[in-house]
């Protein structure tokens, strides 16, 4: 094994280490210990017990879940639309794809309020065909919520997708045709397992992403609609429950990261690893 | 009901007659006629862009011609699409389905069998390739050589009426080249599975077709025998692309008899054995092969004083590259069993001009 490259990582490895893995591992402290300083999992059980914070839990994974979903769906055409495309219009697919990304999540939020507001397009719209008796606002539920991380996380999809098939041999599906396939079983036999690993790599992403997206699930959300981000804001930056706060995090990070251990575990699937 | 794939005859007539595609305005394949017999294999040959890989689509139903009718057998086939032509394409990367074991590959294209007689093509073709011990392998986890025969028998599984190679041996090494291209040869004659091959490389064309169309500019330039087109190449462009000539500037002295005489441009004269079918003053191209040059250390009636610039032993053979009369560069093969002393630096060289071809200069 070559070690030459150790003294590269160093920086990368400090940062981290004092960044992260440091401030993580006093939270993990934080989390065993009560007020008084002697260890207890009393913070855990509590947890557990209060049926409020398994309820938000819920909440949370399943809007991770969902948004997932909707930006699959989002973006499995624009990928398809990818892998036909010239080497130019792949260009410009790229270019698109990448523009929200260049502006803020903060932006990117606001920018949706405008849009879902009550004086904002879609209401007017509804008003004006008559579907809607009265302009009102589709902010502060949940459907407006996944929709909105939807967009934002799209480019974190996309993206993966993308590198995947600028990879694969773009004769593949003439292969499938010369060999008495239909669009239809092309999609499903041929363009959607090569696609795989980057759609595993993007949904981790995503997932990570839209669970712990503060702005965006308290601005777009409401107050009614609690996650585990706002629920650990709380507990710290209003009730100052240290000990319980850092014992939501770590829920919090268990449990995705178990999800994400299990994606990623699929994506190095051997059929799949090959050209992921 | 449709009809079952294995009834579908090997080895069908491709007949090609007045082929045009264009993309965008720029003609891509401009008046293309051509025919293969039944269990033959042509070779498509050119250099990039030449129009090949076009024509390779179209015959294969990938690509519709604007004008023109593809023929295979008596079906004309022009407007039928690929999922529909039974028409085996080998890719040139191959593009066998990265996720599919070797086995599902071949057997991708079978969907339409029975369970069981599935199976038995797929093993059927597996041991035509010699690849049974991989039937669960990946694509990834097999060498090129190896991925090309698979690519082999997932083309030939649906039993097609025609084989499509695009550019089938590019990618692999020199020596498994020549051992792959005689072992498709080998499986296509025992098939006797109609066969073209596209590729740029005119030795491959001539080492394993019957026949060789010559493409240039999206027109076919001659067709027919790779001996015919080495002897009697019908233009400059064929000449230099089926194998190599050295091309001398001349023009025509006299004409008027038997015997023309040319004047190359360092003033010297070559009296040449037939009528040269130009008239005088013409300008013209004399090619002459490697083969035809004699080399001599004294000097002989009519031979040119040359520089030899480099000399290079290609097995029993040797390659002269010569500077004929200080200006024209002419290539020189002898066997090295009869060239009995070291030659040397200045040499007289002759054409056998009676094998030689003289062109319209460009």
């Amino acid at each position: 094994m070559n070690r030459n490259g150790l003294p590269f990582l160093l920086p990368m490895l400090a940062l981290s280490l004092a960044g992260f893995v440091l401030p993580l591992a006093l939270l993990g402290v934080f989390s065993f210990v009560d007020t008084s300083g002697s260890p207890t999992l009393a913070n855990y059980q509590r947890l557990f017990a209060d049926p409020f914070v398994l309820s938000v839990l819920v909440d949370t994974i399943a809007l991770g879940f969902k948004v997932v979903a909707l930006t699959t769906l989002i973006a499995l055409p624009i990928t398809l639309l990818y892998w036909h495309a010239s080497p130019a219009l792949r260009r410009v697919i790229v270019f698109l794809t990448l523009l929200p990304m260049l502006t803020s999540n903060v932006v990117r939020t606001f920018a949706w309020i405008v849009i879902l507001g009550r004086q904002g397009p879609i209401s007017q719209a509804l008003v004006e065909l008559g579907l809607a008796p009265a302009p009102r606002s589709l902010l502060f539920n949940e459907t407006a919520l996944v929709v909105v991380l939807a967009q934002i996380e799209l480019p974190l999809l996309v993206l993966p997708v993308m590198a995947v098939i600028a990879r694969s041999d773009g004769a593949l599906s003439a292969a499938a045709q010369t060999l008495g396939a239909g669009p239809w079983r092309i999609l499903v036999t041929v363009l959607l397992p090569m696609m795989a690993p980057g759609f595993l790599a993007g949904w981790v992403l995503v997932f990570a992403g839209a669970t712990t997206s503060y702005v965006t699930q308290s601005v777009i959300g409401g107050a009614r609609l609690i996650y585990l981000p706002q629920f650990v804001y709380r507990e710290v930056g209003v009730l100052f429950q240290w000990p319980s706060a850092a014992a939501v995090a770590f829920v919090l990070l268990a449990a995705t990261s178990l999800i994400m251990l299990a994606m990623t575990a699929a994506a190095r699937h051997p059929r799949l690893a090959g050209h992921a | 009901m449709e009809k079952p794939v294995s009834t579908s005859p090997l080895g069908q007539t491709l007949a090609v007659s007045g082929v045009s595609h264009s993309y965008a305005g720029a003609q891509a394949v401009d008046d293309v006629n051509f025919v293969v017999p039944a269990g033959s294999i042509a070779a498509i040959l050119g250099p990039s862009g030449c129009g090949k890989s076009t024509m390779l689509r179209i015959v294969c139903g990938l690509l519709r011609p604007g004008v023109g009718k593809v023929m295979i057998g008596d079906r004309d086939v022009t407007d039928v699409p690929a999922r529909e032509r039974k028409v085996g394409m080998v890719f040139q990367n191959y593009a066998l389905f990265p996720h599919m074991t070797v086995a599902e590959n071949i057997a991708y294209g079978l969907s339409g069998l029975p369970r069981e007689e599935r199976r038995e093509r797929v093993a059927q073709m597996m041991s035509i390739v010699r690849l049974e011990p991989f039937a669960n392998r990946l694509p990834r986890q097999m060498s090129g050589g190896q991925q090309q025969r698979v690519a082999v028998a997932r083309a030939l599984a649906p039993r097609p009426a025609l084989l499509l190679l695009d550019e089938p041996f590019a990618a692999l090494d020199r020596s498994l080249r020549a051992d792959l291209q005689f072992e498709f040869v080998q499986l296509q004659r025992s098939l006797g599975i109609t066969a073209i091959i596209v590729t740029h490389d005119q030795e491959e064309a001539q080492s394993v077709a019957e026949q060789l169309i010559v493409m240039n500019k999206g027109r076919v330039e001659q067709s027919g025998p790779p001996a015919e087109l080495y002897d009697k190449p019908a233009n400059l462009f064929v000449n230099g692309f089926v194998g190599h000539a050295s091309l001398l500037k001349a023009t025509v002295a006299r004409a008027d008899d038997g015997n023309g005489l040319l004047r190359l441009a360092s003033g010297s004269q070559l009296a040449m054995p037939g009528p040269v079918g130009f008239v005088p003053t013409s300008d013209v191209v004399l090619a002459v092969r490697p083969e035809h040059v004699k080399l001599a250390a004294s000097p002989t009636p009519g031979a040119l004083l040359a520089k030899r610039v480099l000399s290079v032993p290609l097995g029993h053979l040797m390659v002269h590259d010569l500077l004929v009369e200080g200006a024209t560069p002419v290539r020189a093969i002898a066997d090295r069993a009869s060239e009995s002393a070291e030659l040397p630096r200045d040499v007289f060289v002759s054409f056998a001009l009676d094998r030689c071809r003289l062109f319209p200069a460009p």
